[in-house]
């Protein structure tokens, strides 16, 4: 009785469990993106913006659990007048919200990310925009922190 | 083969990125104007003629940029070359200024703007004394210069 009982509290421990992040992983293939200067402008126009996409991620999600989503967010606002635009490929099933521009918020950038996941080599893409009256900007870092959810 | 993976394992990871933007001056112009005079008030000089059918374009992401104009070639004794940029928002504008083969400034204090479309105008004058001139070309070289 008492054995029956305490594997059926086992099976149901699992099953909650199961819904849990338990397991999830996001990895970036390089933990610097490199850098985006922009240089030049059609005349009428502001600065022409730059894209970068060098680098790539891995989303693992084990079976059992929820379907997932990723968010983005800066640790320091950018400059005014400046945007980073953030687009990650979606594995096969989900959904890339990109380009998203990134903030000091936690923002989704790719949802539905079913259970059983485990793709490499989706491509991070960065667009950095800025406008005429951002001025110039001195070369500076922002860390973007991934996290699934 | 397996790409490298770097950083943390787990369900949040980060990854650094570094922009920059670089000082920008870039100045565009629109238009192959023609001015011919023709006619005259008895006892003046002939009656000065002005195009307004250019137009200009500017991005800078600088302080006080200008724009100077001139011409390769002095024109004939007698005419002068003058062109009227209008001033983007912020900016001032010269107005007619006579075109040289020295460059003259035509719009300065121009500050970190988007701006196209802006009015362009020639204008020839011409003595009396300058004669008949057969038709002539010049090119205008505009050049932007940056500031701070």
């Amino acid at each position: 009785m008492y054995a029956r009982a305490a594997s059926l509290l086992t099976a149901i421990l699992l099953l909650a469990g199961g819904r849990m992040a338990a397991g999830q992983v996001v990895i970036v293939s390089n933990a610097n993106a490199g850098t985006l200067t922009i240089t030049t402008a059609v005349a009428g126009s502001n600065p022409a913006s730059v894209v970068r996409s060098t680098t790539t991620y891995r989303v693992t999600i084990p079976i059992g659990n929820a379907p997932a989503r990723i968010t983005a967010q800066l640790d320091i606002p950018m400059p005014a007048g400046t945007t980073m635009s953030i687009t990650l490929a979606a594995p096969p099933g989900a959904t890339s919200l990109g380009p998203i521009a990134l903030s000091t918020v936690a923002t989704d950038v790719v949802l539905d990310i079913l259970e059983g996941t485990d793709q490499g080599g989706l491509a991070i893409t960065y667009t950095f925009a800025a406008t005429a009256a951002a001025g110039v900007v001195p070369p500076q870092t922002r860390t973007i922190t991934f996290e699934i959810q | 083969m397996l790409a490298a993976f770097t950083g943390t394992a787990g369900a949040q990871t980060t990854q650094t990125v570094t922009f920059a933007v670089n000082a920008i001056n870039q100045v565009a112009f629109l238009g192959a104007p023609s001015l011919t005079i023709t006619t005259a008030t008895a006892g003046s000089n002939p009656t000065s003629v002005t195009d307004a059918t250019s137009s200009w374009a500017v991005t800078t992401n600088q302080t006080g940029s200008k724009i100077t104009a001139s011409i390769a070639s002095a024109m004939p004794a007698g005419l002068t070359l003058s062109a009227n940029l209008a001033a983007p928002a912020g900016a001032t504008s010269a107005g007619f200024v006579a075109l040289g083969t020295t460059a003259v400034d035509c719009v300065t204090t121009i500050t970190k703007l988007a701006q196209a479309a802006l009015g362009l105008s020639y204008r020839l004058d011409a003595t009396a004394a300058a004669g008949v001139v057969a038709s002539s070309t010049r090119v205008v070289t505009y050049t932007i210069t940056g500031g701070t």
